[in-house]
């Protein structure tokens, strides 16, 4: 039978739809997520071997193995691309991918859009990397790049005007995903599917689309002051545009860490309540904190420049401290689901719940960054690297992964394998928390961030050869995942069906991949009567004395 | 409200982030941080009141009418790369401009699906394709047979 499947010459339709040419212009949200995410997973990857050459950099004290130049220019684009090319275009684009399904819509409103949004982060992406290919080398100030270092009197070269040119323009790009995302949530929703009636992932996403709307026009407007600067350098003289780009840059990306992040608290509720077989608890109580944290977040920018003294101490901490309002509902409901549940373990479900502490140790850290005195003494210091990077690494990449072992086999109609699915979570577990942990140390004892190398006398050899050897056994669960991801699709051993999970949320009830219009005939959409339609069928039909495992294929993914 | 009125939904965190922006002033922060948190509110407020206007237009229910594909996106693309070199590199690279900018103007039209008054469910886009080949079709039709055998109860 299988040969003679594979014998058989393809339909044409299902040709003509897998030429390159097809998916370069197409107009199927699915296929313009598909590609942003790729995209984005492979400058992961890029970006990554970047941050591994920082670390045997920093192994050994004294060290040289790239220039101080190169080295600037590594983490400049280490940090900056895994901020503007990675976390958010996935968790934009998950959103892109995932939303028009649960809100039962046949596609994104004003896919072409959505498909620009696609093209100018990707050009964005040639601009920054662009940078490398010019005589002095990439862009080097930083993620932030504060004037006036970053104007063109203390940074000349090419590379940094590239970068400006190209954060801009993948970000416009990211903004117009977010916008189409967001109006096919407000008013492209299908039959039944009220707002409250909306799973908690489409709510995160509301949420971060929200504050890409209200604060990504404010990194505009700092990369065209920080253009101006390139041309007209003395524009950063006067100290009131040094700080007005502060105000301009931070209004942005206080909010773009939890545009990072929340798309995977909203991914890990549905991954705890899918395993737990069970509605997230105090779904409400959820929906309101998501508003109400996102919220605030566009309210504590102000704390990234208390050494400036040029912002309001006691505003930025108060607001930045009531954000523990919030994020301690959405962690009240992440364990009030598990309590009581039918607990299942595979891997998103693992990283899923790595999730949760993990982050937990980044917000925490982040009230304590947020106080001022703490700030005056950690400021510019390892233990911000710390900080920044278990939020980032430690929980959303965390949660990227949950996504993306989940809703993989939706896309693809494969399930990834689990003993490989396995390896990589343990060793990411011990890869992340080795290279992150050290550094709260390292900040404490002293040690700035951005600097190339350290002296043998300065204490910091241990913590940094600890940080350097997690660096290489996070990769090496990277490479895991990677081998993962290629052998499934290579070898297609592991058809997922249409629910391999049991899921609760209207994705799970079309086929994989979906259709080129996510439902149709032989897949409808379901009645939708709650935020868990699928678990709102199987009790129905529980409760009328049918087996809801005659039904489709819910038996059969449960193995 | 949120149930009712997405627009409303919106407007409301703007209102929110309009106070919060406000209370900046309370605890002597300077003008400028409210301006940028007044303007990031407006941004969202603006977008809220295109969604009412959208509502009350009945722009609401499922996309049902798309554009089949997007050369007209990767043209933009190709135009923003023009766009961003010229910042960089100088006036001169615009000169490459034209080209992409002709062939967004030609493709946006073109690309987007007639009117169909009709619709009333989302359909297959529209994709150029050959003839399908016999012997597909009457595989279809094989399978389409066996499924029915098999919804009546029937052997296989």
């Amino acid at each position: 039978m299988t040969t003679g499947t594979a014998s058989r010459p393809k339909s044409p339709p299902e040709r003509v739809r897998a030429t390159a040419g097809a998916w370069l212009t197409t107009t199927d949200h699915k296929r313009i997520a598909l590609l942003t995410i790729g995209t984005a997973s492979f400058l992961f990857l890029v970006v990554g071997i970047l941050a591994l050459v920082i670390r045997a950099q920093l192994a050994v004290p004294d060290r040289h193995l790239v220039s101080n130049d190169m080295y600037n220019g590594l983490f400049t684009i280490h940090g900056s691309g895994m901020i503007y090319l990675v976390m958010t275009p996935i968790a934009i684009a998950l959103g892109l991918y995932l939303v028009p399904l649960q809100v039962g819509a046949p596609n994104v409103a004003a896919p072409r859009v959505a498909m620009t949004g696609f093209w100018f982060y990707v050009v964005g992406a040639l601009l920054i990397f662009g940078g490398f290919l010019t005589a002095l080398g990439p862009a080097t100030g930083g993620w932030y790049s504060y004037p006036p270092l970053a104007d063109s009197r203390y940074t000349p070269g090419v590379g940094q005007s590239l970068w400006i040119a190209g954060v801009f323009i993948a970000v416009v790009g990211m903004m117009l995903q977010a916008g189409t995302v967001l109006w096919t949530t407000l008013l492209k929703r299908g039959r039944g599917v009220t707002m409250l009636r909306m799973p908690v992932f489409t709510w995160s996403s509301v949420a971060t689309n929200l504050m890409v709307i209200g604060s990504f026009p404010a990194l505009l407007a700092a990369m065209a002051l920080l253009g101006v600067g390139r041309v007209f350098p003395q524009v950063f003289t006067d100290n009131q545009w040094n700080i007005g780009y502060q105000h301009l840059f931070w209004f942005f990306a206080h909010p773009v860490v939890y545009v990072m992040f929340f798309p995977f608290v909203g991914t890990v509720a549905e991954v705890l309540s899918t395993f737990s077989g069970r509605r997230f608890f105090g779904y409400r109580a959820t929906v309101v904190s998501l508003l109400v944290f996102a919220g605030f977040s566009m309210s504590v920018w102000g704390h990234h420049m208390f050494s400036t003294e040029q912002s309001s101490n006691d505003y930025y901490s108060l607001t930045s401290i009531l954000l523990l309002v919030p994020a301690g509902v959405e962690y009240f409901g992440f364990l009030a689901t598990l309590v009581g549940g039918k607990l299942r373990f595979p891997a998103p479900m693992l990283f899923a719940l790595a999730f949760i502490p993990q982050f937990l140790v980044g917000g925490l850290t982040g009230i304590m960054v947020a106080t001022p005195v703490v700030d005056y003494q950690v400021t510019d210091s390892y233990f911000i690297v710390a900080h920044w990077h278990y939020t980032l690494a430690a929980g959303s990449l965390f949660g990227m992964f949950a996504a993306f072992y989940f809703w993989f086999p939706k896309a693809t109609g494969l399930l990834l394998d689990e003993r490989l699915g396995r390896w990589h979570f343990w060793l990411m577990v011990v890869g992340t928390n080795a290279t992150f942990l050290p550094m709260f140390w390292l900040g404490l004892d002293g040690m700035p961030r951005r600097i190339a190398t350290y002296l043998p006398g300065d204490g910091l050899s241990l913590p940094n050869l600890i940080s350097s050897v997690g660096a290489a056994v996070l990769a090496l669960g990277v490479f895991f995942w990677v081998i993962n991801v290629v052998t499934s699709v290579r070898y297609r051993r592991r058809p997922a069906g249409d629910d391999p999970w049991g899921g609760l949320t209207l994705e799970w009830a079309t086929s994989s991949p979906p259709a080129p219009t996510n439902f149709d005939d032989e897949h409808p959409l379901p009645p939708v009567r709650s935020f868990a339609p699928l678990l709102d069928e199987r009790e129905r039909e529980e409760t009328a004395g049918e087996n809801p495992e005659q039904h489709g294929t819910i038996g059969s993914r449960r193995s | 409200v949120i149930r009712a009125f997405p627009a409303h939904a919106v407007g409301l965190w703007a209102t929110g982030n309009a106070a919060l922006a406000l209370g900046i002033l309370a605890y002597g922060g300077g003008p400028f941080p409210v301006l940028v948190h007044l303007g990031g509110s407006a941004l969202v407020a603006g977008f809220g009141l295109a969604v009412l206007v959208a509502w009350r237009r009945h722009g609401v229910g499922p996309q049902l009418r798309t554009a089949y594909r997007s050369v007209s996106a990767m043209a933009a693309g190709a135009l923003a790369l023009v766009l961003g070199a010229t910042v960089v590199y100088g006036w001169w690279v615009l000169a490459l401009a034209p080209y992409p900018a002709l062939v967004l103007v030609v493709a946006l039209r073109r690309e987007r699906l007639p009117a169909v008054a009709d619709v009333d469910r989302p359909r297959a886009v529209p994709v150029p394709r050959p003839e399908t080949p016999r012997e597909v079709r009457e595989d279809a039709l094989e399978i389409a047979h066996a499924r029915k055998r098999r919804r009546r109860g029937e052997a296989t």
